[in-house]
């Protein structure tokens, strides 16, 4: 302590607030605010819950896939479906075989991108933001956050002679 | 000068029953935002399935936090009621 404190005294230390100050918050008032927040949480349930009755998907339209034919195994390219606002990944695989995923990670939403077999590690689709890793074949999250989560959201394809259409999207499995 | 009737309920046991009050609801509602994450998270994952079960988890969450402030309130107001005689 400096020279020229007051040394606290001994009943200060055992009523430390001031009476005015007493009223701010009490435990019962704070279990009333929880009360609040609780039917807070409710209303957010029942919002999902009303929205859920008018939520239908589709019919999604056929799209031409401009630049697929040129892409060479290994090679991948964006483009937007089922509407133009919403980011998809065309891959052509190792093997020769197209498949298509929206781009955005299940996680927050970041892009995920393509990478080819190198060093043991087979072909994957990674978000760069945390790390995030999918299956390619299913679009199943199987490293970082999005392990736990939805997979991703495979866009059906229909190969033609000469051109590769988006037709729609599949149905979303639930590990 | 006389002395004031108490501001709070002063009955012994009554603090110790209000903190655990307490403490369960913050329990319930961190229930409560875990059903709301979770089903958030399956709404736009597209499983519309859930969201009615979880609605109604939710629904049975504060039905509980309010049972446990309801009985509060009605202990205290039994207090003043008791006192004002």
């Amino acid at each position: 302590m400096s020279q020229g404190e007051k040394p606290i005294p001994k009943w200060r230390e055992d009523f430390p607030t001031e009476q005015e100050n007493d009223d701010f918050i009490t435990r019962r008032d704070f279990v009333r605010f929880l009360g609040l927040v609780s039917a807070g949480f409710v209303v957010g349930n029942g919002t999902l819950f009303v929205r859920s009755l008018w939520a239908e998907e589709g019919p999604f339209p056929e799209v031409e896939i401009s630049g697929a034919m040129d892409l060479e195994e290994g090679q991948w390219l964006v483009f937007n479906y089922p509407d133009d606002k919403t980011p998809a990944i065309l891959i052509r695989r190792e093997t020769g075989e197209f498949i298509s995923f929206l781009q955005k990670c299940t996680h927050l939403m970041c892009p995920v991108t393509y990478h080819p077999s190198e060093d043991g590690h087979g072909e994957t689709i990674r978000c760069h933001c945390h790390n995030g890793e999918f299956d390619i074949n299913t679009g199943q999250g199987i490293k970082g956050p999005p392990r736990d989560l939805r997979p991703l959201r495979q866009v059906v394809l229909r190969v033609e002679e000469d051109r590769v259409l988006a037709v729609s999207l599949n149905e979303i499995r639930f590990s | 000068m006389p002395i004031g009737k108490p501001k709070f309920d002063t009955r012994p046991g009554v603090t110790a029953a209000t903190t655990a009050r307490l403490w369960i609801c913050a329990s319930i509602c961190i229930i409560q935002y875990w059903l709301l994450t979770s089903s958030l998270e399956a709404f736009y994952g597209g499983n519309l399935r859930v969201t009615l079960p979880m609605f109604l988890a939710s629904l049975f969450c504060f039905l509980m936090v309010a049972g446990l402030i309801l009985t509060g309130e009605k202990g205290s107001r039994k207090l003043q009621k008791d006192v004002r005689r």
